[in-house]
């Protein structure tokens, strides 16, 4: 029997990319609160999440487990807003911004402990060039920067690395990939050629390529990383 | 249906180890050179990036070790080309990469591997500005010279990748090696950043891996020399994966930096030290 695979937010991007990568060896289980437009890889099946949820993040992990040993869960699900200055920003949106990016990820990490531990499996979380280096340094706007989102995945990074200690001594891997700029919907179409003019490596990076750095931190090829966050952005920014 | 429990999972004993390979097969046609690799992190990636298809070529000074790594090697069925080179020496890199360029007909991946803190002194006090110059030399000029060597072949190929040793010492600090081995350490992740950035533009990848200790022949005399057993047992209970850094662990990142599955990452500096440094 195939081992289950659960990413979240993977009805669409990297998500979406990520649950191609490892459907041809995982029943790949996708939560997302919606379904995936495209057809969907032979295997691969919709579970509705919201991942705001905890409760209902523990049912997801729990029908997954009775579908057989969940040894890699990717955590992709993610929102942002428009750029727009810090002090327009309504605390509303802000609580919104952080309730899902950073408050969602740690709701989905604590339904996953479990499965994770019995599978001594891998966990990936997305994060965001955002977290290190903020918003206005990578696309300087007049109109404003996404502190919400910078911040919340900031805190995802952080998070990775508490994971990773509590979960290593079970055998269990948490890492980060930390996408730049990506072709897809987070970023408008004419913005990009002025974008790759900023990257060494000349271009926009795909979402097949954030999910193949996905595929190697699941892997048994990356068996002694752990903590780690891994940059995928055309070398625009390198720690 | 495919076997996947050698394809994911984490537990070492999941491993195909009679598979050099690793069970990917992402490297065919590719022409790999790998400097210093007759033993150890550098052998272990030279059979992991032959295992995966790539036409192999090692460098090392020991010519003996050379011809030992390539009989091992054959014994999985692997063939490795060989060639003795002393990276720490300019003049020799200059010639010996050259030819090698010239009999492969190019080099795709580079990795230098060539490094070590060659039983300077531990204590910055004790190091002298000679043991500072040899641990500079092979680590960081090393990579400079094999470098300047293979960049205008790989540029003329429109891409490639090189693969850089940093260290946990250059990093975090180290336990075993002095300061002369941390800094030129460090020093190679900027060499990789700045690399990155200006070869980038040619499709060439430059990134760095980091590993922790690796208990090789040379670590563990060190290891034993430099900590006590209560020391030693305390850095154990410190690292979260409760145990050391294994040259397949190493090769494997190789492989993958080397592959397409890595060709948005540059510059980066990759940590496999079981979670004992976060940056």
């Amino acid at each position: 029997m195939r081992p289950v695979a659960i990413v979240t937010g993977g009805s669409s991007n990297i998500g979406w990319a990520c649950v191609r990568r490892l459907a041809p060896d995982h029943r790949v289980l996708i939560a997302d609160r919606r379904a995936p437009s495209e057809a969907m890889p032979e295997g691969a099946a919709h579970l509705p999440l919201d991942i705001t949820d905890a409760a209902a993040c523990r049912e997801v992990f729990a029908r997954a487990r009775a579908e057989g040993e969940v040894d890699v869960v990717v955590h992709s699900a993610a929102i942002t807003e428009p750029a727009r200055p810090l002090e327009q920003i309504d605390p509303d949106e802000w609580r919104r911004v952080i309730e899902v990016n950073l408050n969602g990820a740690f709701f989905v990490a604590q339904a996953a402990i479990p499965a994770l531990r019995a599978s001594r499996g891998a966990l990936v979380m997305i994060a965001s060039r955002a977290a290190r280096v903020g918003y206005a340094a990578l696309s300087p706007s007049p109109a404003g920067t996404k502190p919400h989102y910078c911040a919340s995945k900031a805190g995802v990074l952080s998070l990775v690395k508490s994971l990773a200690v509590e979960l290593a001594p079970d055998g269990v891997r948490v890492n980060a990939v930390v996408p730049g700029s990506i072709e897809g919907a987070m970023i408008p179409r004419e913005r990009w050629p002025e974008m790759a003019a900023r990257i060494p490596l000349g271009r926009l990076g795909v979402a097949d390529e954030v999910a193949d750095a996905v595929a190697f931190l699941c892997s048994p090829q990356a068996r002694y990383i752990t903590g780690h966050a891994l940059d995928v952005n055309g070398g625009t920014w390198m720690n | 249906m495919t076997d996947t429990t050698a394809l994911y999972g984490n537990g070492p004993e999941r491993l195909p180890q009679s598979d050099p390979s690793g069970g990917c097969r992402r490297l065919q046609g590719r022409i790999a050179l790998l400097t210093a690799a007759a033993r150890g992190i550098g052998f272990a990636s030279a059979l992991r990036l032959a295992g995966e298809g790539a036409t192999v070529w090692i460098t090392d000074r020991d010519p003996a070790a050379l011809e030992q790594a390539r009989a091992l090697a054959g014994q999985v069925g692997i063939t490795l080309s060989t060639e003795t080179m002393d990276s720490s020496d300019p003049a020799e890199v200059a010639a010996r990469i050259a030819a090698i360029v010239a009999r492969a007909g190019g080099i795709d991946i580079l990795v230098n591997n060539a490094g070590g803190s060659l039983h300077t002194p531990y204590r910055f006090l004790e190091e002298t500005d000679a043991d500072w110059k040899v641990v500079l030399d092979l680590n960081l000029m090393g990579a400079v010279w094999a470098s300047r060597a293979v960049l205008p072949a790989m540029i003329a190929r429109g891409g490639g990748r090189i693969v850089n040793f940093g260290s946990k010492a250059g990093r975090f600090g180290s336990l075993i090696a002095g300061a002369n081995y941390a800094a030129a350490k460090g020093a190679i992740a900027s060499l990789t950043r700045q690399m990155a950035q200006e070869f980038g533009p040619h499709g060439i990848t430059v990134n760095c891996i980091c590993p922790g200790v690796v208990m090789t022949e040379r670590t563990r005399g060190l290891w034993a020399q430099r900590r006590t057993p209560e020391e030693r047992e305390r850095v154990l209970q410190d690292i979260p994966m409760r145990r050391h850094c294994e040259v397949q662990d190493v090769a494997a990142s190789v492989a993958f930096l080397a592959s397409d599955d890595a060709s948005f990452i540059t510059g980066v500096t990759l940590d496999v030290n079981g979670g004992q440094g976060m940056a």
